[in-house]
């Protein structure tokens, strides 16, 4: 991460200055690139077990054990797999309105509006 | 992005150009790639042509397609046909000059049209406002542009290439988007929510018109003395006319000016009022809420399959895997606060509409 951090005030700090303007925006694309991963790498895997805890809570996959994570899974496996579900059964119509589902579809994007792009939070959506 | 051309390919372009125009000779003074379009590549052309109805400087640019295109739009002969229908139509378009589908010229089609002044850089038309008159003038101008573009309705032996006009286009948007995500491969609970609500609130069928499926801030050009151009027609085709009001309005397309709801540079009044007027067609505050969802899904499925086909190693683009990366959580939120809990209907599914 610290890596992450120093390569992109070399490229914003050093190089972007001597660089011809037509390729300045490539520069900036790439410094916005290791930004995000460099936020990814932050963040961790805790909004992604949230997200998990949530899922499985709302798909009753809760009771027993490890909420949503069955023995062979990663998290990322049982994250996928209950969200492969949710979607099914929000197209499905069993999901029409439903406070709960809204609640944690807002969280997850959210969360990963937080990583790819922070800026958007403090805009006029802050509400959602 | 190809940016240069070789001597052999300039020589068979200005031979094509000449004899389009007529004239006995034609030497190109200048020629370089214009910026913008990830999907089409433009090129600026100054003709120098001595004799024939064309003689004199002729200001031209060239259109055809860029390594990535998108399979959705239409090819360049195609987007030629719809630009001239426009053109016919009256609508504020450059001029479409000739279409050149022999690829022994440049390797693939392409099409002259004439050079409009002006820009259509979005963050400088919202942040900018001498450009296209005066924000009141310009929003109105593009209601009558709008309602002009919406008099070209089916049959047209001239569009026979479009899609059928859809029957019930609310709910065949639905069918459509569904089936991009299920192509993706991606679960995206969001979208699903956001199809689902337009799938219960689907307006019913009207109108169907001619629509440009890219009219926004960003895609006409304008100076300090007005409109110069609509441009990027290549996602043309029939759909309810309250579509492209919808993108036009949409949250996505404002530019940081969210206070500006008809495309970032003004109130939806003017607007509405000069499309209502020059269409004689009301606009129904509840049908553009739909398109404007369908608006944002449509934007958030596009920017996944650019960043699908950034990631998958087809092609290497930073930019289009940004794209894929950067955009959808904002779409999916702004959905969201569209289609919260209290904005379903009682009984979804039910016919009656607002």
């Amino acid at each position: 991460m610290r890596l992450l951090e120093l390569a992109r005030a070399a490229l914003l700090d050093e190089l972007l200055p001597a660089l011809p303007r037509d390729l300045s925006y490539s520069a900036r694309l790439a410094a916005n690139a290791m930004a995000i991963a460099a936020r990814e790498l932050e963040t961790g895997a805790a909004p992604r077990q949230a997200e998990r805890k949530a899922l499985a809570r709302l798909l009753g996959e809760d009771k027993e054990g490890l909420p949503g994570l069955a023995d062979t899974e990663t998290l990322d496996e049982a994250l996928q797999r209950l969200t492969w579900r949710i979607a099914a059964e929000i197209r499905a119509g069993g999901r029409d309105g439903d406070p709960e589902v809204f609640a944690m579809l807002r969280e997850s994007a959210r969360a990963r509006l937080k990583i790819a792009n922070p800026r958007a939070l403090s805009g006029s959506g802050k509400d959602a | 992005m190809a940016v240069t051309i070789t001597a052999e390919a300039k020589q068979a372009l200005e031979a094509f150009l000449a004899e389009r125009a007529g004239a006995g000779s034609l030497r190109l003074t200048e020629m370089r790639p214009l910026s913008g379009g990830a999907i089409q590549e433009n090129w600026l052309l100054d003709a120098d042509i001595p004799d024939g109805p064309f003689a004199g400087l002729q200001e031209l640019v060239l259109r055809t397609d860029s390594p990535s295109g998108v399979a959705v739009s239409l090819t360049r002969p195609r987007e030629f046909a719809v630009l001239r229908a426009a053109w016919q139509a009256e609508v504020t378009v450059p001029e479409p000059l000739w279409l050149c589908e022999d690829e022994s010229v440049l390797g693939k089609p392409f099409y002259i049209m004439r050079r409009v002044a002006g820009t259509a850089l979005a963050r400088r038309v919202v942040k900018d406002t001498s450009l296209g008159g005066n924000r009141d003038a310009l929003s109105e101008r593009l209601g009558r542009e709008l309602a002009k573009i919406h008099t070209i309705v089916p049959p047209r032996p001239d569009l026979d290439f479009l899609d059928p006009p859809p029957r019930d286009p609310g709910s065949e948007s639905v069918i459509q988007y569904r089936k991009h995500l299920d192509l993706l491969g991606l679960a995206r609970p969001a979208l699903e929510w956001g199809l689902r609500w337009c799938e219960t609130h689907a307006p019913q069928p009207g109108d169907v018109v001619l629509t440009h499926q890219d009219f926004r801030t960003g895609n006409y050009m304008v100076d300090e003395s007005g409109l110069t151009g609509i441009l990027d027609w290549e996602f043309s085709a029939w759909n309810d006319p309250m579509s492209d009001i919808g993108w036009f309005c949409a949250k996505c397309w404002r530019f940081g000016r969210d206070d500006l709801e008809a495309g970032g540079i003004a109130p939806r009044a003017a607007f509405y009022r000069a499309y209502e007027q020059a269409s004689g067609r009301r606009i129904d505050p509840a049908r553009v809420a739909f398109w404007e969802v369908m608006a944002h899904i449509r934007w958030a499925v596009i920017a996944l399959q650019q960043g699908r086909r950034a990631m998958s190693g087809s092609e290497s683009s930073l930019e289009l895997a940004l794209t894929g990366r950067v955009y959808p959580p904002e779409l999916e939120r702004d959905i969201l606060v569209m289609t919260a809990p209290e904005q379903w209907r009682q009984a979804p599914g039910s016919q009656a509409h607002a």
